[in-house]
């Protein structure tokens, strides 16, 4: 919700599929923004949508040190491939 | 087998509960001359304050709930509206028909059933107080003390059936209160949270320690399933944290919270229109003669007693909630301690065991455990191993749309046998059961996952655990 704050790695929320439940980890620490609201009527958008409609939550970042150890999508795809 | 008789044996028991009216029944029937003194109502807290109304409660308002979501079964109906004086009106009846059937089962034996207020007044009588009548002594070869407990108030927070509501008030509720601050997250403030958000109250849980439900057999796991649970239907849970005082109004009650972990947290005061106190039960020992008689309680007034049930004092047992403490203090606990307390008491004693004790919570999901986690295995010095499988995997869960929850199995990483099993999802509270029959028989993993369970069941996330635990996966 936003005002909650957490540290790196911390669990944030989960997603829940017909056959699976996955934990979320937020990738950085800070404090929360805003929440996507839609998400609750229409949680596929995270499936058909993941870097647009689908976004999760906005995070106003604790240490901005903290980007340097994320990775574009692109860098990630890469990574998978190898 | 040694034959029980107890002819001519004089055998009171005090309260009429499922600890005590199971003693007199079961002493009757072996031919004791056995009386049961109960000062309130027959069935003790279980019947009348307990066990039996909460789940009538939680019958009614999860079926509100139900009713309202049911157009994802294709079901529409108009705006459902709950009655709590109508749900009063069926617990009433339930209880009542329960009653007659408690006092007919004492006719049936011959119990001799003495309505009254008894103490103990040396080590073999007890004088028992009846309304508008004489006082009556009675002299006993064997006395069983089933007295049970009471809820616990905390200071600060008095009682007074109107802003701060005890369990017994909750469960008398005609009108709901808008908004409730529910004062422990352990058994009882988990299902009203429950109960009370089905109805459409706005709750919030505050509980001291960092989970909910933090209680043997039970992992931490578990808890963050029931807490996701709480999540998904917005009740509020606040973990770590205690409540420190009330301010009262006629617009409700303001509450003041610290941090039990040092850890400084959002909000520090809850505003609810009620708060109920469910922070635990104490023995109701107080008045009893305990210490006129010589009979030995601990700090807290239970009383003390070994594996036997008995007491200090020979020829005096306790069972039940007043001796619960640390074991745990459940109804069916009460029964299966009258058994042994009876059983010693004719001569053929046999001890409790507290190996594969059930424990069933009525939230939604629901959860129920038994045995040992893999933490507590560890800590007994046993190499163990626990395989999990979510409800979601078995298809008469997807049948019911009651998606959330995961079975838990702990197994004795050598000899396979089953020492524990958590489960939380549909029907785990029907499920536990089987789950039992395993631990107390020491069945192992290879004997369950045999075992042929019915399709399409929700049991079936026992076999398929079972199978997933020894190799043989199917679905999973």
């Amino acid at each position: 919700e936003p005002g909650d704050s957490f540290s790196r790695g911390e669990e944030f929320g989960s997603v829940e599929s017909v056959k699976a439940v996955s934990e979320l980890f937020i990738p950085m620490g800070g404090e929360i923004v805003e929440v996507n609201t839609a998400l609750e009527s229409a949680p596929d958008l995270v499936n058909s949508s993941p870097f647009g409609e689908g976004w999760m939550l906005k995070l106003r970042a604790g240490e901005p040190d903290q980007f340097q150890d994320l990775l574009l999508s692109g860098q990630y795809l890469n990574m998978l491939e190898e | 087998m040694a034959q029980e008789t107890g002819k001519g044996l004089r055998l009171v028991v005090i309260g009429a509960g499922p600890g005590g009216y199971a003693a007199a029944a079961l002493a009757a029937a072996k031919g004791c001359d056995t009386t049961l003194v109960e000062a309130g109502a027959l069935g003790g807290t279980c019947l009348n304050t307990g066990c039996i109304p909460s789940k009538i409660l939680r019958k009614s308002t999860g079926l509100f709930r139900e009713v309202r979501e049911s157009d994802t079964f294709g079901i529409s109906t108009r705006e459902p509206e709950l009655d709590m004086a109508g749900v009063q009106a069926r617990k009433k009846g339930i209880i009542a028909a329960q009653q007659k059937g408690v006092a007919g089962l004492m006719e049936k034996n011959g119990v001799k059933l003495i309505q009254g207020r008894a103490a103990l007044e040396g080590r073999d009588r007890i004088r028992v107080d009846q309304p508008g009548r004489e006082g009556l002594t009675l002299e006993f070869d064997r006395l069983i003390l089933a007295t049970g407990s009471v809820p616990a108030q905390i200071p600060g927070f008095p009682f007074d059936g109107e802003h701060i509501l005890s369990s017994d008030h909750v469960l008398d509720l005609e009108t709901l209160p808008e908004s409730v601050l529910i004062v422990g997250g352990g058994v009882i403030g988990c299902e009203f949270a429950f109960i009370l958000n089905d109805a459409g109250v706005k709750v919030t849980v505050v509980e001291a320690l960092d989970r909910v439900l933090d209680i043997p057999g039970f992992d931490g796991q578990g808890s963050k399933l029931i807490q996701r649970a709480m999540k998904k239907r917005k009740i509020k849970c606040l973990t770590s944290q205690k409540v420190t005082g009330a301010v009262l109004s006629d617009r409700g009650c303001r509450v003041s919270l610290e941090p039990t972990n040092g850890q400084a947290k959002s909000p520090a005061e809850i505003e609810a229109e009620k708060v109920i106190v469910v922070a635990g039960r104490q023995p109701a020992t107080k008045g009893l003669g305990l210490e006129t008689a010589g009979v030995d309680m601990d700090g807290r007034g239970y009383a003390v007693v070994n594996e036997f049930m008995e007491t200090s004092v020979k020829n005096i047992y306790a069972i039940g909630d007043m001796a619960g403490f640390p074991k745990p203090m459940l109804a069916h606990v009460a029964t299966a301690e009258a058994r042994r307390a009876v059983s010693h008491a004719l001569g053929s004693p046999g001890p409790m065991s507290y190996r594969a004790i059930p424990s069933a919570v009525f939230t939604s999901p629901e959860a129920a455990w038994v045995g040992i986690t893999a933490k507590e295995a560890e800590q007994a010095g046993i190499s163990a191993q626990t395989h999990t499988l979510l409800f979601r995997t078995i298809g008469k869960v997807q049948v019911l749309g009651e998606l959330d929850g995961e079975a838990a199995i702990t197994a004795d990483t050598q000899s396979g046998i089953i020492l524990g099993v958590r489960l939380v999802g549909a029907h785990a509270t029907e499920l536990i059961s089987q789950a039992c029959l395993a631990v107390e028989n020491k069945l192992t993993l290879d004997q369950l996952a045999n075992t042929i369970h019915a399709h399409p069941t929700v049991s079936e996330v026992m076999v398929e655990l079972a199978w997933k635990a020894t190799g043989q996966a199917l679905h999973a």
